[in-house]
Order: C-alpha cells, then structure tokens, then sequence
C-alpha cells in the first residue's frame, strides 16, 4: 500500500493533550502514536477517559467551530493500492499524540472552522456527513443523505452543514441540501446544476462561504470550465455565474466572485466577476496563486501572486 | 486556456495569451516565457507520489512523443532521477476537476500532476487505460494526457474548439476523448500545436516542415553564374528560397527554406506561357538551390516553388532572369547588355 502525502491547510496548534477515545465502529485506525483504540468518541457514549462527553450536534458545531486551539496538524494522507486511488487517511496530530481515520476513495474532509472539521463518507451505499471536534476528539453523524455524497461544509454560525450529493448509481446532480445540526430533516438549499452541452460532465464541485459568511457558493466544474451559483442567505436568492472560460474559483466576496481562468495548470489569468453586473475584470494575467481574505471593516481582499510579484486588490 | 467565446473577458484574455490570431484552425493558444531553444528539461518522479510502472511508461512514452513531433527547437524532455522538473501520481491537485495539472516555471522547471487511477469525481470513478489489459470504453489514454500536460509544460494552452477544424489538429482541448471517441488516443503534437511551437522557437531546422496549421508567404530570388553565354554554353542558375520577410510571426520571417522541390522553369523571350526545364538540386542548408542548364537559345528563366499539400507554405516563383545565348564566335564585349534581370542590365 502506498501513500501519497497531500498536505492541507488545516493546520492548528494545541496545547492541551489530545485524548482521542471513542466507541466509532465505522472509523478504523491506522496511524500510531496514540493510546486509545479508537479515533473518535461519539456523542453520548460513556464519559470519556478525560472525564469531559461528548454533546450532539448542534452542541457539539458550535463549541468547536467557536474554539481555535492551538497545537493540532491535520493532514490527508492518499491511500494507494498497487497505483489504484482507494481512500485517503485523515490524520490529526498535536501534543505528542496521532490519530489517523480511515476514509473511503468516496470521501472528502473539509476546512476546519476553529476546532470544527466536517468530512464525508460513502461506503456500502450509504453516504454519512460527520462533524468532528479535532481538539476533543468527539465525532458525530450529523447527515445520512441520500446518494452519494460528495463534499460539505459547516455553515458560518455552525447552525446546519450544506451538502453536496449525486445519485447513486446515475451520478447525477442532487444539488446542496442543509442539515440543521438539531437533527431536523433536510431541506434543498441549491437545486441540481442543470445539463448544458458547453459544460458537459460535472467532475467536481466546491462547496464554500463569502468572506462575510452571508453567501453560500457552488462551482460546478466540467472537463473544460465551471459555473458558480451564489446562494444569498438573507434574501434566498440564487444567481448563476456561467460565462465561458471560468475556471476554479479563489474566493466570494460581498461584491465579487474571484475565479483562475479555465486553466488546468499556472500561470493562470484570476478573474473578478461583479456579483451585481455580472461584469468581468481580469485582475491579473500570469497568476500563480490567489486567495481572498476578509478585512477589517467587513471588505476583503485579494491576494495574488505572479513572477512579477505579490499584489493585493480591494474586492 | 480560454475559451473564445461569449465574453469580452475571454476575448481580452485570449488575445493577450495567443499574440493575435484567433481565426479558424489557428495555432494553438500559448503564453508565457519560452525555454531556451531546444533546452534539455529532466523530470523526475516526484518523491512520495512516484507513478506506477505503466503510467511511468506512458509518461516517458509521452516525453518521446513530444520530442519527435514537435518540429520546433521547443524544450527536449527526458527523464532522469535528478531532473529539475518532477511529475507526480497524485490526488494532490489544486482544483477539484482537472485529471491533469502542470506548473511551469520557464526556464528553470516545470511540475506535473496526474489524478491517480480510481479517483473519484462527481461523474464517476477515473479510469486510465493503461491500468488495463483490455481498457475498457470511457478510459483516458495517459500516454495522451500526458502529453496534453508536456504541452502546458512547452507553453501551449487550450484552444477554442469552435476555432478548430478537425480534432487532431490539437491534443490541447480543454476536454481530451476517452476510448473509443474519434481522437481518444493521439500521440503526437497535432499541426496546430506544431504550429504556435514553430512561432514561439523557430523550427528545428531549414528543412523541418512548417505545418499546416500555417500559411506562410514565401520569396524566391534567382541569379545566374554568367552574364552571357555562347549556344552550347553553361550557366549555373542559383535561386535561394525563404519565408518572407513580412511574415505574421517575427521568428519564422526571412527563415531560409531548406530541402524543398524547386522547379526551375523558362519561356520563350516574348513567350506567356512556362514549361518546366527540371528540377533543382540542394545547394546548401540555407535555402539555396542550384541547376546547371547547356543554352542554346534565348530564355527567360524563373524558379518556381509550388504550394507543398505537405506544409503551410504559399508557393512563389523568382523574379525573371533573362539569358541572351549568342551564336558561338560572338563577342560578348559588343553586346554590353546580355542578360537582363529586373529590367537591369548586366554586363559582361
């Protein structure tokens, strides 16, 4: 078995011991350093070894995604079979401590948000949504979907995941249903993308926030090039971005969609797209990386870096 | 890299990444600094994310693919354990979609990444066919994609599809064929690609093919060993063929052509109408030709180039060379004027 080391940029720092103790039986470890027999304790299981439970979702979202504890590295490792892709490793590890879950090829691990991480899995035709404290150690289903997920993502009050599925066995769209995270059932927040012959095949899709969390966004990405819907969670309304030659996206802002070019390498031209006008800027022609901070004052701002140099642009 | 259509963006874009031409089966889109012409670039295989034996083999495959199709002095790529440049098998990719990405950083290295096999995407699992004994219908020729991504590395980008006349005029689409789709396994640098490498480093030699993606106006000149000649003397005719000088592209103007077939051809002085006397021989490497003829009689003479259906070059004839043969016992000195040439006089 071969690994592939993927480096992410979930990276924390904590002090505190990690204890991670727990009863999941869906979660197998693989990486040593650690005196429990299992990664992850689920809610409601016995009082730990550290003495703390673990609470519910909802519960559960909010305190971690309001905690940043420093101390924790994760890390994705790919799990390779003979050159075959079969899974990928989460590792999570600080204060002399490791733990590493087992994913299926059929899964993805979020950003973190504070101690928060949500990842998916789909394995013997059922797809899972979990929501894990890396500090804690505590881990909960929070969705069950139907088909097979893809991605999610923690809402910016860690109130509901947003979720990303397609059809089992079709592949076809299911759109982005929202989880609350007090169990309540799901509903559809983003309709399935629809087919248009110049996108062809969605091979992947993104889940994300605007910088001032008020917009949820879903770039759907064909061989060639991707569309973005920007989901307005204070009015509700859904607007497509679908110009040709729209590539992977950088980042949402309150006023702006900054995407590369449709590039399958770098340099790469970024692009800003006005969320009002639909109007397109290139913001820089030899890209080599882009990202999108928040500033103070509720703005954000583009970082983007080129042989010439690193610039920054008011978005 | 873009596509051409719909948005002034795009067109923007484009026209800032491709040097201009964006009509029909126009050379592939390229941007960015260029190797240094005929650069040896070595990869390796990135540590921890070392290939398979067969995507390794259909990654080299590819790197030869690209050096004996590229007629142009673009970057020469081989493999080698301490190679600047690394590829790796990898999940690892920056965007959630690209089976395939590569990073160039001209002219010191350039990195490739190629999804592994079994990944899964939102349409279904990655398939390369060289995993298989028998690939199944819908895999992805790696020997293929990888030289899509050796053609990111020599600078090329995605053309407009709408702009490209036949699909192996590129192996740079935004989305290659899977097996068994028309197109699905091509292993060599299409016209087009051939094209823009020939704009960007000059093809490799005099004699190297221009391709067919271009169309390239050609000048011709003639010039004769003597001016005067006694029936039955010989005249060595040179004629020396070049791109022309005000060609779209800097590189390629006034660039000699080498290794052609040059006609050289006379007519009767007054005479319309020109037949062909034979062919004319290589003088030289740099675009020279030559043919010795026995005159016996007053000609006019000019070389012709005709179209090649081979190369995208236009096809040109020499200016008039007029050669005046007097009868033998003559003297030359009593003419002052016996070959004209232009409307000038030479003179013995």
């Amino acid at each position: 078995m071969f690994r592939a080391r993927r480096r992410t940029s979930l990276r924390l720092r904590l002090s505190p011991p990690l204890m991670f103790m727990g009863t999941c039986a869906l979660l197998s470890i693989a990486a040593a350093q650690i005196t429990a027999a299992a990664p992850f304790r689920q809610p409601a299981s016995a009082a730990a070894a550290d003495g703390t439970t673990c609470p519910a979702g909802a519960t559960l979202a909010r305190a971690a995604a309001t905690r940043h504890t420093s101390g924790i590295a994760t890390a994705l490792d790919a799990i390779l079979d003979a050159g075959v892709y079969t899974g990928q490793a989460l590792t999570i590890s600080g204060a002399g401590r490791s733990t590493s879950i087992n994913l299926p090829a059929e899964s993805f691990v979020g950003k973190q948000m504070g101690d928060a991480l949500v990842y998916t899995r789909f394995a013997n035709g059922k797809s899972e949504v979990h929501l894990a404290d890396v500090a804690t150690g505590c881990d909960t289903i929070v969705a069950r979907p139907a088909g097979v997920v893809r991605s999610a993502v923690l809402d910016p009050s860690a109130a509901a995941v947003y979720v990303h599925a397609v059809s089992n066995p079709a592949r076809t769209d299911l759109g982005v249903t929202r989880y609350a995270l007090d169990g309540s059932a799901g509903t559809q927040a983003v309709p399935p993308v629809p087919d248009d012959p110049d996108f062809g095949l969605t091979f992947g899709t993104q889940l994300g926030w605007s910088t001032d969390g008020t917009a949820l966004f879903v770039q759907s990405c064909g061989a060639e090039q991707c569309r973005t819907r920007v989901l307005d969670l204070t009015s509700y309304a859904l607007a497509t971005y679908a110009d040709a030659g729209q590539g992977s996206i950088v980042g949402v802002t309150s006023k702006h969609i900054v995407t590369f070019a449709a590039c399958d390498g770098s340099p790469c031209p970024v692009v800003s797209i006005d969320r009002s006008s639909a109007a397109e800027r290139v913001l820089a022609q030899q890209a080599i990386s882009a990202s999108i901070d928040a500033t103070a004052g509720g703005s954000a701002e583009a970082t983007i870096t080129t042989p010439a140099g690193t610039t920054e642009v008011d978005q | 890299m873009i596509r051409i259509c719909g948005s002034a963006f795009v067109a923007t874009v484009l026209l800032a990444l491709c040097g201009g031409n964006a009509l029909a089966s126009s050379p592939t889109p390229a941007s960015g600094p260029t190797w240094n012409p005929n650069q040896h670039v070595d990869y390796r295989w990135k540590a921890g994310d070392e290939p398979p034996a067969w995507m390794k083999a259909a990654i080299n495959a590819a790197a030869q693919d690209s050096n004996d199709s590229r007629g142009a002095k673009a970057a020469v790529l081989s493999q080698s354990d301490s190679g600047s440049s690394w590829i790796a098998y990898s999940a690892d990719i920056p965007t959630t979609w690209a089976i395939g990405y590569t990073v160039r950083s001209i002219p010191s290295n350039f990195t490739m990444r190629l999804r592994p096999q079994g990944y899964p995407l939102d349409w279904g699992t990655l398939r390369w066919c060289q995993f298989y004994d028998s690939p199944p219908t819908g895999c992805y020729d790696a020997e293929m994609i990888a030289l899509h991504e050796f053609g990111h590395s020599q600078t090329l980008d995605h053309p407009d599809d709408a702009d490209v006349d036949t699909w192996t005029d590129t192996v740079m689409h935004w989305a290659p064929k899977t097996k068994s789709k028309a197109g699905w396994n091509q292993h060599e640098f299409g016209p087009c690609d051939v094209a823009r490498l020939q704009i960007r480093y000059d093809p490799l030699t005099n004699s190297t093919p221009y391709s067919t993606c271009l169309d390239l106006d050609t000048d011709m000149s003639l010039s004769a060993s003597a001016t005067s000649v006694y029936s039955g003397g010989s005249i060595t005719f040179t004629a020396r063929l070049r791109v022309a000088d005000d060609a779209s592209w800097p590189l390629l103007a006034s660039n000699p052509l080498s290794g052609r077939s040059i006609v050289i051809q006379r007519r009767a002085v007054g005479g319309t109408s020109w037949a062909n006397v034979g062919s004319m021989a290589v003088l030289d490497d740099n675009g020279r030709y030559t043919r010795s003829l026995t005159l016996t009689d007053a000609y006019d003479y000019r070389a012709s180039f005709a179209a090649p259906n081979n190369e995208g070059l236009e096809g040109t004839t020499s200016p008039i060379v007029r050669v005046t043969v007097y009868s033998s016992g003559g003297e030359c000195g009593e003419t002052k004027s016996l070959i004209e040439r232009h409307g000038s006089f030479y003179t013995c």
